[in-house]
């Protein structure tokens, strides 16, 4: 198992991006002509958790897990759960911006970029989350938040030091929630970059800044 | 890239640490449960073909601390136990991922499954934990346990091992793969991080 990755990372974006965008997708998307009323709705519920506005143009990623519409359907009511679960939003979007990361996964740094800012990171926070959890200037709570993610990723565990800083800030219930929320953004990325997902045209991938 | 060897893993160091001294958050009681407990319970051994016996596990408990979680989890589980990909090669997908996450609960209830309900062999089990690289596997097997290492090593499928499932998988069963091992993944990292407590008959990771 390797050890957790708590600083800078090098990435060589251009290599990383033709690797898991290149001239993607993977599988061809549904034309949005084709996709029914529920399914947007799903869609629109889930934007709504992230902040952003309902939509008549389905993002491609959607609009390829819709194919598999047994797994699309738990997903989409998984990622809307998780954008109204127990966890803040800036502490959610934190280990969501170093998980996509970690994961050398653009569609999801780039995207929670955006998110994040919406949640109350600031530019100087989000720049700060490549220098992982060792960078000077977090707070306890939010290092324990980046360590335990970089713990996640590397170990499939979380450290007693890790678990007990999250312990003293949270109840049960987040506390169960942080190690799934990972997994599941572990999960996207992995999907995202397999499927070679194309990026938004505000999307440059891993060389987004705020 | 790395690709995980792990055959070699230190079984009795990894289990004191994911498994230790029992779980760090406490199950709820089992007189105290909430109305949906059971109705999903019901669910989920009706979906996985399991005895209507009643058995509440300690994991569901635990889980049910946030039920809207618990929810989620459970229905994602349930499309899973139809999944588009056959059995076998599913379950040969999990026990690859719950090997290389280190989670006995994972790996101890699906050597369970594999072989009871889906004809893995105790040596194709022992095999899991060589991974892609050891001898008997078919050209596809092989690219399962593969495709498995790589999305843990690189989040990622490389295009000969895509080229090699996409021979013998629609784009159902393409789709399904790396979302698949992100599942098992997510409930790998809580199931360790939590600690489960392995169920009585589950040896955790030295089962075969």
């Amino acid at each position: 198992m390797g050890k957790p990755e708590t600083g800078s990372i090098s990435i060589d974006v251009a290599a990383r991006q033709a690797h898991v965008v290149g001239d993607g997708p993977r599988i061809a998307p549904r034309p949005n002509a084709d996709i029914d009323q529920a399914a947007f709705d799903l869609v629109n519920q889930v934007r709504a958790g992230a902040g952003a506005g309902p939509t008549t143009d389905m993002p491609e990623y959607m609009r390829i897990m819709v194919k598999h519409r047994a797994l699309f359907e738990p997903n989409m009511v998984m990622g809307d759960t998780l954008y109204n679960g127990t966890i803040p939003p800036r502490e959610r979007e934190l280990a969501i911006l170093r998980c996509g990361l970690l994961c050398r996964a653009p569609f999801e740094w780039g995207e929670h970029v955006r998110i994040g800012q919406r949640c109350g990171l600031t530019p100087e926070e989000i720049n700060r989350v490549r220098d992982g959890s060792s960078a000077p200037g977090w707070s306890e709570l939010d290092a324990a938040v980046l360590r335990g993610t970089e713990e996640l990723i590397a170990d499939h565990a979380l450290s007693d030091a890790t678990w007990d800083v999250l312990a003293r800030h949270w109840d049960e219930q987040q506390l169960i929630e942080f190690p799934f929320m990972i997994g599941q953004y572990v999960a996207i990325a992995c999907v995202q970059n397999t499927l070679r997902v194309p990026l938004a045209d505000y999307n440059p991938g891993l060389s987004s800044r705020p | 890239m790395i690709v995980e060897p792990s055959g070699d893993r230190n079984i009795d160091k990894r289990m004191e640490q994911v498994v230790g001294q029992g779980p760090r958050i406490e199950p709820l009681d089992e007189k105290s449960l909430p109305p949906e407990a059971e109705a999903a319970a019901i669910e989920i051994r009706a979906a996985f073909g399991l005895p209507e016996n009643g058995f509440m596990p300690e994991s569901f408990r635990m889980m049910l601390v946030h039920p809207e979680l618990f929810r989620g989890q459970m229905a994602i589980g349930i499309a899973l136990a139809s999944s588009a990909i056959p059995p076998r090669e599913r379950e040969l997908a999990i026990l690859r991922n719950a090997w290389i996450c280190g989670a006995p609960y994972e790996w101890g209830e699906h050597v369970d499954m594999g072989k009871k309900r889906c004809g893995l062999t105790t040596e194709e089990v022992e095999r899991c934990t060589q991974g892609s690289k050891a001898e008997g596997w078919s050209e596809h097997e092989r690219a399962i346990l593969k495709g498995v290492e790589e999305l843990h090593a690189d989040y990622a499928i490389s295009d000969e091992t895509w080229a090699i499932l996409a021979r013998t998988w629609n784009d159902k069963q393409m789709m399904e793969f790396p979302v698949l091992v992100g599942v098992y993944t997510t409930t790998a990292m809580q199931q360790n991080s939590v600690r489960f407590r392995l169920d009585g008959t589950n040896p955790g990771l030295a089962h075969r």
